[in-house]
């Protein structure tokens, strides 16, 4: 059943439509006009502004059904669908800048004819557009970010800090080579641009990739957490005895920890039940965000009793 | 016995990737595009069947330190990155059959259909052996595998009778429509089951819930085995291939001993385990009183 979101909620989804759908605009002036103007640093950049907007939109449609309830059905919650799009944007980005990277060096290599000076001013044009939509985003987010933002709002704005660098460079680099009288010099530049998009497509990818393959792939939590729950479990006073077994594993900012019980000690369902609680509100208390769950060890009982 | 299985199933593989790289090199030198496709489309299932058949079940199921949940996940991964692929080839495959339909220009040589027919034919047999030649297996990924070699089976077998045709009616313009033709039906499957394995991946590697009707059935299962409707607090589930993971929430009276609690998840759990062979269950308790929150 979902739920009516409320108008601080539809205000929010309202900012983040509207700044998706400027990009949206920007996108198809810039895929234009790289199509016609011939401008790889153009059409890197519009290809980089594209799948940026795939974030842009999914963030948007997360939001949405986070503000009306509707995916309840992940019950282990929504921290791998999350890592499933960055995983999807990564492996864009990477393949798109390694496409980007073939075309400059075919360019280079088989003297490929240069954007026309026209076009050139085109693209810086339409280049400026873009940073302008940029800079407004990004110092807009920055006057609304607070210390406790969520990190669906963090990935926002770090996205937004990547584009408004990137389209800065193409600016810069795409200004120059319009001015420029000289074809060689305009190709260079234009090229320049082009390799300095695709290589920060490549690093950003990858490391999204990188990033989100362990909680995909269910990897136990990193070092440090693993420790802060054995700190927790010496803190309950819990003998190693009282535990089955511990099993993690990643997804996002929410992690999943299993703690099997054992029944060593306990003569009465209260009294498993009071130790459970005490660590289940101990381990919440240090990781408000994971899911936890504390289990009944039957299993270590199973191998016992004979079949 | 499991030694003589598994030396069975390497050579077996073995046989299946040597016979398809074959047909890959016939497709490429009779430039038969519909013959690239079922090569391309072989090559991809036997690498999907071959990453489902090799990561040993007993390491995928217990896990270790840094996989405490089992490598189911890796391998849907790797078959998801096959199936991406499968559509990708799909595309491509489409856009030649097109590209061909458009300009009309064929490659195909009366020599090269019939090394092409040929190929194909041993390829086929081979298949019809493996999938028939043998007992059903108990095991539901071992029985969904055997299903697909019977598809690709199936579809081996329409496509020589095509080739056949093609090869018996001496016909350029027969040939080159055959040819369009199972590319094009090629491409077709490609794709499609392609997108139905990667979505299948997607779902696992996202925690997707089992779906109602199998959620259904474990909860069919808790009540026949004595769990009352009013202890059923919670049901989570989700799946990876076919080990389903339940996290279930029971509510239990506070006063009674835990010993009779703990006989009592046992044997629900024995019972649990018989029904659904690839099941990790973990039982968590709730006292008697409403939850909080």
């Amino acid at each position: 059943m979902s739920q009516a979101p409320t108008q601080d909620q539809k205000a929010k989804e309202a900012a983040v439509l509207y700044t998706a759908l400027a990009d949206l605009a920007v996108f198809f002036l810039q895929m234009t006009f790289a199509i016609t103007t011939q401008s790889l640093a153009l059409l890197s950049e519009a290809i980089r502004n594209g799948l940026m907007l795939i974030i842009e939109f999914y963030t948007f449609l997360i939001l949405r059904a986070v503000h009306r309830d509707r995916l309840g059905k992940f019950r282990f919650g929504i921290g791998k669908l999350e890592q499933m799009c960055n995983l999807a944007i990564g492996a864009s980005l990477l393949l798109s800048g390694l496409w980007i990277a073939q075309r400059v060096v075919q360019s280079l290599l088989f003297d490929q004819a240069a954007a026309t000076p026209l076009g050139l001013a085109t693209a810086a044009v339409i280049s400026a557009i873009n940073l302008v939509i940029n800079a407004l985003g990004w110092f807009a987010m920055m006057s609304a970010a607070r210390s406790d933002d969520s990190a669906i709002f963090r990935a926002q704005w770090r996205a937004r800090a990547v584009k408004l660098f990137s389209s800065l460079v193409v600016q810069t680099t795409m200004t120059i080579a319009a001015l420029a009288k000289d074809p060689m010099i305009s190709a260079g530049l234009d090229g320049l641009g082009a390799s300095f998009v695709g290589a920060l497509m490549v690093a950003i990818g990858f490391k999204m990739l990188w990033g989100c393959l362990p909680d995909l792939l269910d990897r136990s939590v990193p070092k440090d957490l693993a420790a802060e729950i054995q700190a927790t479990l010496d803190k309950a006073a819990i003998a190693p005895n009282e535990i089955a077994h511990i099993r993690t594993r990643r997804a996002g900012k929410s992690p999943h920890v299993e703690l099997t019980l054992a029944t060593t000690g306990c003569l009465w369902v209260r009294d498993f039940l009071q130790r459970a609680e005490r660590l289940d509100g101990l381990l919440r208390s240090q990781m408000p965000e994971a899911d936890i769950s504390i289990a009944f060890g039957a299993a270590e009982a199973l191998d016992r009793v004979p079949k | 016995m499991r030694r003589q299985t598994s030396d069975h199933r390497l050579v077996m593989q073995i046989v299946d990737f040597a016979l398809l790289f074959l047909l890959l090199a016939v497709a490429l030198f009779s430039s038969s595009i519909a013959l690239i496709g079922v090569s391309i489309a072989g090559l991809m299932m036997s690498l999907r069947e071959f990453l489902l058949l090799t990561i040993p079940r007993g390491r995928s199921k217990n896990g270790s330190r840094n996989y405490q949940y089992g490598i189911g996940k890796i391998v849907q991964a790797g078959s998801l990155v096959i199936a991406l692929s499968a559509v990708l080839a799909g595309f491509w495959l489409a856009g030649q059959a097109f590209g061909l339909m458009l300009s009309g220009l064929s490659e195909v040589s009366p020599l090269g259909l019939a090394l092409a027919a040929t190929a194909n034919a041993l390829v086929m047999i081979w298949n019809g052996f493996v999938a028939y030649a043998h007992y059903e297996p108990f095991d539901r990924a071992k029985q969904l595998l055997l299903r697909t070699r019977r598809r690709r089976f199936a579809s081996l077998l329409a496509f020589q009778i095509l080739l056949t045709i093609a090869v018996l009616a001496k016909d350029p313009v027969i040939a080159f429509w055959i040819d369009i033709l199972g590319a094009t039906v090629i491409s077709l499957l490609m794709t499609v089951g392609g997108i139905k394995v990667a979505w299948e991946g997607i779902s696992d590697l996202i925690d997707y819930p089992l779906d109602r009707e199998r959620e259904g059935a474990i909860i069919a299962l808790l009540y026949r085995e004595g769990v009352k409707p009013e202890e059923l607090i919670d049901l989570r589930t989700r799946r990876c291939a076919q080990r389903i993971f339940a996290e279930l929430t029971l509510r239990t009276v506070e006063t009674i001993p835990i010993e009779e609690v703990r006989q009592r998840l046992v044997h629900l759990r024995r019972a649990l385990e018989t029904e659904l062979t690839d099941l990790d269950i973990v039982v968590k308790l709730h006292g008697s009183e409403p939850l909080k929150g």
